[in-house]
């Protein structure tokens, strides 16, 4: 029985940054400044023994997390326990400080999509979905935590808000929460939760970690792209997130048209520069 | 009330075929635009044939009619090829196109071979292990990035003019190649093989034993000699299992 609760072990990381094939020799020959790195486990299914060994090298200097977009948690299909023996692995052969996956589904019936669509927010979803994290905290050895997703769609079947959503089905399997502040943001313009609600109901003690990313306006909702500086909105939320939750490890994501690195570290100063002012541990 | 599982079947038909529902059609926007990209990246001579706008046409009946249950998109479209033999079969437009799917066979094999990560023996390892067990019956473990394929066109010829600029006329010969991709020392390889050849190491991914090639091979011992030869310093087989 795993019970996630961070009061006890707060981790003292800042922020952080995902790294990404293009800033691999760079970051081992440079050593920059950055508290840890993200590692999207789906890139590194059968990558080739040069490319963990270098990874090896980087985690010999910094912590890692690893972070995951295939599980499809909240599929009415069976767990596939290949791709997560392929996730044990890498995380036996890293030893990351945290292991996430998205609350949300990738496909069903035999089909999958390859992207991340939302739940519908019921009793049957919680329980439905709570059963599933045992399995994988079981077959792991260890708590995951689980990150709210963007949507573009809600159901009318939803009998209950996000913030409650993910904090029964955190509390139901004892799995952490990736809080994606980006993702409320995101939400809240799309669909119109409040997102300075969302931030104050979701209990402190879950949360293991934070995303911030960029988005993109499109015609009638915002994408979440990933592909741009953080917003200034996105920034005020997560300066209230800090201002509630305290200081946890903050993730930058940034995983299309992929920047030269400095511009990573700069957006992780400017959230290291807001925990620092805003957080007193 | 729907329960989760008509919710994402329903769900899923919105994303999987043209929708007017407004949210579902973003869903479906990102979902053809991934896949479609995944298939690029595997098979470029087969948009370059085909051209972009067409490509992406395909792209989207493939993706409606053979969806895939496999999480890892590095390996979407491993059945392409034979989804396009379907196409050129029913489509008026692909009549002319009989070599499409064998192209995108010979790049998915390109593709999954360059993937393939493993260490394997140096000829003289394999030999000395071969010798050392002399007295016992053994199978030869063919390189795992192998792929065997017959065409009925010049697949190799066809490729190679499309790595080009400007594509010259290639004279569509029907005749049957037989191809072999491999990967060795870190770059993928292909080469054109004679029937015998093909038929030998086609033996060898049945995992056929050194004692029952014997006996296939009792009248030829030479030939079964110089195919073993040829297939160890090719890099073809790269190990050797003992049969206990
Ligand atoms: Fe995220």
């Amino acid at each position: 029985m795993f019970k996630f609760d961070n009061t006890s072990r707060r981790s003292n990381l800042k922020s952080g940054i995902g790294l990404r094939d293009p800033h691999l020799e760079q970051i081992i020959e440079e050593k920059p400044n950055i508290g840890w790195f993200e590692i999207i486990t789906d890139n590194l299914i059968n990558a080739d023994e040069k490319t963990l060994q270098m990874l090896e090298k980087i985690r010999s200097d910094y912590p890692f997390s690893l972070h995951s977009v295939g599980t499809s948690i909240g599929s009415v299909d069976d767990l596939n326990f290949d791709y997560l023996k392929e996730l044990r692995k890498l995380s036996e052969r890293l030893e990351p400080f945290s292991v996430s996956e998205h609350l949300c589904w990738s496909g069903a019936h035999g089909v999958h999509l390859h992207d991340l669509f939302p739940l519908p927010m019921t009793e049957e979803t919680v329980l439905h979905v709570a059963e599933r994290v045992e399995q994988i905290q079981e077959f792991f050895g260890h708590e995951i935590l689980i990150e709210n997703v963007s949507a573009y769609t809600d159901f009318v079947e939803s009998e209950m808000s996000e913030p409650e959503f993910i904090t029964q089905i955190a509390r139901k399997s004892g799995s952490g929460i990736l809080l994606d502040i980006n993702n409320i943001f995101i939400n809240s313009k799309n669909l119109g939760l409040d997102a300075k609600k969302y931030v104050s109901e979701v209990p402190k003690n879950l949360i293991g970690e934070m995303h911030l990313a960029g988005g993109e306006q499109r015609e009638g909702y915002i994408l979440d792209s990933h592909n741009c500086r953080v917003w200034d909105e996105v920034w005020d939320l997560y300066e209230y997130a800090l201002g509630s939750y305290g200081q946890i490890p903050t993730l930058i994501e940034w995983d299309n048209d992929i920047p030269e690195l400095s511009v990573l570290i700069d957006e992780a100063a400017n959230a290291n520069r807001r925990i620092d002012s805003i957080c007193v541990i | 009330m729907r329960d989760l599982a008509s919710i994402q079947k329903d769900f899923l038909n919105g994303v999987l075929k043209e929708n007017k529902n407004k949210s579902l059609s973003v869903y479906r926007d990102l979902v053809v635009t991934n896949h479609l990209s995944a298939l690029k990246d595997v098979y470029p001579v087969c948009l370059r044939i085909v051209g972009e706008k067409y490509f992406s046409y395909l792209s989207e009946i493939y993706l409606e009619k053979r969806p895939t249950n496999e999480p890892d998109l590095n390996v979407y479209g491993h059945d392409f090829s034979d989804f396009l033999l379907n196409e050129i079969t029913e489509r008026e437009e692909l009549s002319e196109l009989g070599y499409l799917s064998e192209v995108t066979e010979f790049e998915w094999n390109i593709y999954s071979a360059s993937r393939k990560d493993f260490v394997p023996n140096s000829p003289e390892e394999i030999i000395s292990k071969i010798v050392s067990n002399e007295n016992v019956d053994v199978i030869f473990i063919l390189n795992p990035s192998l792929s065997l394929s017959v065409f009925n066109y010049p697949i190799i010829e066809i490729w190679k003019e499309h790595q080009n600029e400007e594509v010259g006329k290639i004279e569509l010969i029907n005749s049957k190649n037989y191809v072999v991709v491999w990967k060795h020392n870190k770059d993928v390889v292909y080469q054109n093989i004679d029937e015998n050849e093909f038929n030998f190491l086609n033996l060898l991914s049945q995992k056929k034993s050194f004692n029952e090639l014997s006996e296939i091979y009792s009248d030829k011992e030479k030939e079964l000699e110089n195919f073993i030869a040829t297939s160890i310093n090719n890099g073809w087989i790269v190990d050797i299992e003992i049969i206990v």
